[in-house]
């Protein structure tokens, strides 16, 4: 330990003081908004809703307090005491490290292509919403104006107007066809609204977070009261909630929790690093890490919330209207007066016509509408936002105000995390030193904006949602959590458990207590290697394969399953290892540096070296 | 208004109620019918009699305040009306309004930045810069990190805080 040149202070060269936050409620938004992001509103629901409703909280609060919150505070206190962004911290920490720095500028890259390609679907969807009716609640007609279209007549005008009209998907990922000029416009704008945000660093998005990270909570909070007087949000609400202890056996269950909060609290991106280096040095980094963490959990709660009262909305009513399709084929067959069967009296009515008519009643093409099966039917991701939750919006009085409020809300929580994102590329890009000191920030914020904007026009490709899913599943993954893992390692064992329990007492005025350093001394690391292998062994025992919209599939409208190529296999490898690629990379480089020193200078050996007064 | 609507067609203006003729009424208002021409001799091709009900249809429908999901003619399938399309789509509008604005945002913002930048350096020294900059900037002596005073925080004395550690130990 004695050996290890201790942190510098950073010299911002040129003489200009490091950016400060305006306040302190700047700082605590800029993280909040980082962290809440897409997956606390459709991530979080699904989860609950498939394992077990309220006994996955279960799960889901024990990885919060054994892994999320301690490196949550680790990442905030290194940030803050060595005040530098991802690269220069793990640098400064050891040069043998400067790899992770790196591996979470790479990853913090491709995570940024593909989180602003969702925000501009989100812009899509929110500059179509100003219309009424809504272009999505109804199929178009075809080209003699006799029928609708047949695609959307089989699948549903939704879906239809997200596959075709949005995404214009194609049947093949090797299929890629044109860039799709719409999609290619709104990137431009999306693009344009980060870099208007971002253009000064902190300086801009300090004042941009208070809207970006606010308004989602506004939203939500109108959504949650307009969703819980709808009818049906309480059998939403019951069904989903009520909690089935039995998940809890299975470990897949204790993994995607683990994983939840991993991405949900988006550690180990450098972001955090980048904000709370911006701090000044004394700063209660202990009671912010626990705060942002728990605001985080809260507001997936009250999200899922909103979320599933409208989804129980929405069940309800499908299942009403698979009652009257059924209700109408019993009058039309048994020449019943209208009205005469209503939805309550309607199993009566069935029963009776069974018993009398039983043959007659076998004849008739009835569905079985149950309602858990129409709760049943949950998805996550896209599917949620862009499918179901737009179909939801179409049964509300109001419509289009509604669709235009979700899809507003939906783009500042992707541009709020999306801030963190671009400060975990470009903080680093300041203290390396990239640029001379001359350009202004404004041409640096510009260039990276510009070369992501241009990097990120291939997911507007017609298989660009294929190549979004690859991305989301491997790039960001299993990066995140060995880039975890090596930072707990690097600041525990490299940085020294005594040295980083003094500055943190420094910061706070408090040691960290007996949770603290165990959870980061065994409990953390462990965890994470666990997930690591856990994870990978997922990955690696189901051959990787996606779902294609392809309307010439014998069972459309269900989505075909198709297995990768190995071209696409390929960069699938090669996105998940790329990034942590850096770390023995830049090991073997630091050591391969050293001896080549040692080696032209074979005098210094053994002798201690006297460097300006300071001792090894 | 099956009368009514052959009356329309070119050559048949003499179509009469008595030339159409129902048969199978039953009790939830479905029948066939068929429309004879006017010497009663025999029946019009069915094509004939379609067509002058689809062009009529709209008012068919409205005369029994129906439509064309409620009033149905066995293969006489409904020409849909279209949906209007505005000549220009609306999201291109509010695409269009997005865009102007983050421009000139954005234009402002740069020339406010350039403005500072040319403020800065005409004015060489500026007091304020540099007490800003002493609150953030952790002084280096020798080259080891001592910290200023907290102005802020009162309650920790930086003097007499246990500093020996960092000074070089012998």
């Amino acid at each position: 330990m004695a050996g290890t040149p201790g942190p510098d202070p950073p010299a911002d060269g040129g003489g200009e003081a490091r950016p400060a936050w305006d306040s302190k409620l700047q700082y605590l938004l800029s993280c909040v908004g980082f962290a809440v992001g897409l997956g606390n509103l459709w991530r979080f629901p699904y989860l609950c809703q498939t394992y077990g409703g309220g006994a996955f909280l279960i799960p889901y609060v024990v990885a919060l307090a054994f892994e999320g919150i301690p490196l949550f505070h680790i990442e905030l206190a290194v940030g803050q005491r060595l005040r530098r962004g991802s690269v220069g911290v793990w640098t400064a920490i050891s040069p043998y490290l400067g790899g992770v720095g790196l591996g979470c500028f790479t990853v913090s890259f491709l995570v940024s292509l593909y989180y602003n390609t969702v925000l501009t679907w989100v812009l899509w969807y929110l500059l179509n919403s100003f219309q009424h009716p809504l272009p999505w609640s109804a199929c178009p007609l075809d080209l003699n104006r006799t029928g609708l279209v047949q695609e959307c007549r089989d699948s549903s005008p939704v879906s239809y107007f997200w596959y075709r009209r949005t995404l214009n998907v194609s049947a093949d990922i090797s299929d890629s066809g044109p860039v799709q000029w719409r999609l290619l416009l709104c990137l431009a704008v999306s693009w344009a609204v980060v870099y208007l945000c971002v253009i000064r660093g902190i300086e801009t998005t300090g004042k941009a977070i208070y809207f970006t990270a606010l308004f989602p909570y506004l939203v939500l909070t109108v959504f949650l009261v307009r969703g819980l007087t709808l009818p049906g949000a309480m059998q939403g609400l019951t069904y989903l909630f009520t909690p089935d202890l039995r998940v809890l056996q299975s470990p897949r269950v204790w993994l995607d929790a683990a994983t939840q909060i991993f991405f949900s609290l988006s550690l180990a991106f450098g972001g955090h690093i980048a904000f709370a280096s911006y701090n000044p040095p004394r700063n209660n980094c202990r009671r912010d890490a626990v705060s942002i963490a728990l605001v985080n959990s809260m507001t997936s709660l009250y999200a899922s919330i909103a979320v599933f009262s409208v989804l129980g909305f929405k069940a309800a009513s499908d299942h009403g209207q698979c009652l009257d399709r059924n209700i109408l084929h019993l009058i039309n067959a048994f020449d019943l007066p209208e009205q005469s069967v209503s939805r309550d009296t309607y199993t009566a009515a069935l029963a009776r016509l069974n018993a009398s008519q039983p043959a007659r009643v076998a004849g008739l093409p009835l569905e079985a509408c149950r309602l858990e099966d129409f709760l049943d039917k949950s998805a996550s991701g896209t599917g949620l936002a862009f499918i179901v939750f737009t179909e939801a919006v179409l049964h509300m009085p109001g419509a289009p105000v509604w669709a235009v409020l979700f899809f507003a809300m939906l783009f500042s929580l992707g541009l709020s995390s999306m801030f963190g994102n671009m400060e975990s590329i470009i903080t680093p890009l300041l203290d390396l030193g990239v640029m001379p000191r001359r350009v202004p920030k404004e041409v640096l914020t510009g260039l990276a904006c510009l070369l992501c904007f241009l990097t990120a026009t291939c997911f507007t490709l017609r298989s660009g949602s294929y190549w979004l899913e690859i991305f989301d599943q491997y790039a960001a993954a299993l990066n995140l959590i060995l880039l975890a893992f090596f930072e707990v390692i690097g600041v525990v064992y490299v940085y020294g458990m005594k040295r980083f329990c003094d500055d943190i007492a420094w910061m706070t005025g408090r040691r960290p207590g007996f949770y603290w350093r165990a959870t980061w001394k065994v409990v953390s690391p462990l965890l994470l290697l666990t997930i690591f292998v856990a994870y990978t062994a997922l990955l690696a025992s189901s051959p990787p394969r996606y779902k294609a919209w392809n309307p010439r599939y014998e069972r459309f409208p269900s989505r075909q399953e198709k297995p990768y190529p190995g071209w696409v296999l390929a960069a699938c490898a090669l996105l998940s290892f790329l990034p942590t690629l850096w770390v023995p990379v830049v090991a073997l480089g630091q050591l391969l540096a050293r001896c080549r020193e040692k080696t032209r200078d074979p005098l210094q050996d053994g002798r201690p070296k006297p460097r300006g007064g300071r001792a090894c | 208004m099956v009368a009514f609507s052959m009356r329309k067609v070119p050559n048949r203006e003499t179509t009469e109620i008595s030339h159409v003729l129902l048969c199978n009424v039953t009790q939830r208002v479905s029948f066939w019918f068929v429309v004879t021409d006017p010497s009663r001799n025999h029946t019009l091709p069915a094509v004939e009699v379609q067509s002058a009900i689809r062009m009529n249809r709209n008012r068919i429908n409205n005369a029994f305040f129906l439509n064309d999901q409620t009033l149905e003619f066995l293969r006489i399938p409904s020409t849909l009306a279209p949906p209007t399309d505005p000549s220009v789509p609306i999201w291109i509008i509010i695409f269009g309004v997005i865009f102007c604005i983050v421009l000139v945002a954005t234009m402002l913002l740069i020339l406010s930045g350039i403005q500072q930048h040319r403020r800065k350096h005409k004015g060489p020294s500026e007091m304020e810069d540099t007490e800003d900059k002493c609150e953030n900037v952790i002084t280096i002596e020798n080259g080891i990190p001592c910290d200023p005073l907290d102005m802020k925080g009162g309650h920790i004395n930086d003097a007499f805080v246990t500093e020996d550690e960092r000074l070089t130990p012998l």
